[in-house]
């Protein structure tokens, strides 16, 4: 099912009723405060035409969180503290609002003012091509970390690598601290990771990294966004175990890798840790290969 | 003859007593297993944190008369549509025996439940089971009593009835 098809009938007709191309296109329904909904695909934008230019109120953007958290947002506090709400398949609900503290610490989200029905692909062979062309260049990968911005496929291109490697025999475990990866809801995986995948869901990553080395024994970890010094600290350790990492990361170009420091004395950068790293745009689609570097060498760059 | 006519006479007198007594004992019924749910439902949403219906459905198994709540209820919420407590009032209604006054307090509770983290979900809760308590009390106390008193006057009606005819 697609994330639209968990929202109220008037809102899913709506979105039903877009053009063929559109729909078969969509990647995000957006829903803000005092404005009309729009619709987004790869290069277009269209406004939700059957609404025509109702926009929505507080009260709507209220039901909706409501609703799609199932009415019972007890249960999904821990989604809502880092905004946003899973759904069945391993879609996603990012949402906009005000941050509400307790005792120093994010506490929940209160008055709602935006939502974005985002939509998880499923791409296979994605993870298995990058492997593949690095095999060809002839540098297999160990450690592999996928650069790009937020909406270049990260995700979609880890989810794949994790079912890949899980499915040539080595054991698996994946971090997944916002059920991205494997999409987990209510004790069911929104995605097919292999038969050799355990699911750490809603671990932190540093802790889950962690936790995986000293309790399910894996070949590999993979873990997605990677952030604070202390993801990458749990990488180091997890290398210095012999575990292979699998990781994504926030950045546009390798030369921005190399000014994330991570150690005490930031002599060390996330680039050192990895011995694979590839650099991934939406320049031509969502996961394009921009450049592949091994051991801070680059090896390869898509021709312009 | 007259015998078998007195006897009946008396039992349909009794019967019906029986039946204008029935809201009260209903009430108290319904109320004590409301209250029953409802400290159910808590380790439900506070320990296990299920999503609504399936607290509801897992709290009601032993209490007949709410288990089609969880029925409609859970049916509401599939089919995203209306708000919650829109649906639970729907289902509640369907409770035989509840007062005005027991329907404003569960109204109250489907205003809030599910909106808000654990810790204040029980509270609510718990406001709501003490609500619930009073209304049992008064129910058992001046709703029984009536209940019985209606019984028996409804039945000395009839073997009034008995004489007279006799």
């Amino acid at each position: 099912m697609e994330p639209w098809d968990y929202l109220p009938h008037l809102w899913r007709d709506a979105v039903r009723s877009l053009a063929p191309e559109h729909l078969a296109t969509l990647e995000e329904v957006r829903f803000r405060l005092d404005r009309p909904v729009l619709c987004y695909g790869p290069n277009w934008c269209v406004p939700l035409s059957k609404m025509g230019s109702a926009v929505l109120r507080q009260q709507d953007l209220d039901e909706l969180v409501s609703i799609i958290a199932d009415h019972s947002l007890y249960a999904r506090v821990e989604e809502l503290r880092q905004a946003y709400l899973t759904l069945p398949g391993g879609h996603r609900v990012g949402i906009a609002g005000s941050a509400v503290w307790k005792e120093g610490s994010l506490a929940t989200m209160t008055d709602i003012a935006g939502l974005n029905f985002r939509r998880a692909r499923d791409v296979k062979g994605a993870g298995q091509t990058l492997l593949q062309t690095f095999q060809e260049l002839g540098r297999p990968v160990q450690s592999l970390l996928v650069a790009a911005p937020p909406r270049c496929g990260k995700t979609t291109l880890l989810r794949d690598l994790a079912r890949h490697f899980s499915e040539n025999g080595e054991r698996v475990t994946v971090v997944d601290e916002r059920s991205e990866i494997a999409g987990f809801y209510r004790g069911r995986y929104g995605f097919w990771l292999g038969p050799h995948t355990d699911v750490l869901d809603g671990w932190p990553k540093a802790e889950g990294m962690m936790a995986a080395i000293r309790t399910l024994g894996p070949d590999r970890v993979v873990v997605d966004e990677l952030g604070g010094s202390g993801d990458m600290g749990a990488v180091a350790r997890a290398l210095s175990a012999g575990v292979s990492v699998v990781a994504s990361i926030h950045a546009g170009s390798y030369q921005q890798l190399e000014r994330i420091g991570f150690s005490d004395r930031g002599s060390r950068t996330v680039g050192d840790l990895f011995d694979a790293v590839a650099i991934v745009s939406r320049r031509l689609g969502p996961g394009t290969v921009e450049e592949l570097w091994h051991a801070g060498e680059r090896l390869w760059r898509v021709e312009a | 003859m007259k015998l078998l006519g007195a006897l009946l006479t008396v039992m349909a007198a009794w019967w019906l007593g029986r039946l204008m007594a029935r809201p009260y004992r209903l009430r108290v019924t319904a109320l004590e297993q409301g209250i029953g749910v409802l400290e159910q439902l808590r380790p439900e949403i506070a320990w296990h944190q299920r999503i609504l219906d399936v607290a509801f459905q897992r709290a009601s198994r032993s209490y007949s008369v709410w288990q089609p709540v969880a029925e409609i209820l859970s049916q509401q919420i599939g089919q995203h549509e209306s708000n919650f407590a829109t649906a639970f009032h729907q289902a509640l209604i369907t409770v035989p025996g509840l007062w005005e006054k027991d329907l404003a307090v569960w109204d109250e509770l489907g205003q809030v439940l599910g909106q808000s983290s654990a810790e204040f979900q029980i509270d609510h809760l718990q406001a709501a089971e003490a609500e619930l308590a009073r209304n049992l009390n008064e129910a058992r106390s001046q709703g029984l009593k009536t209940a019985r008193l209606t019984e028996i006057l409804v039945s000395l009606v009839g073997v009034a009835l008995v004489i007279v005819l006799i």
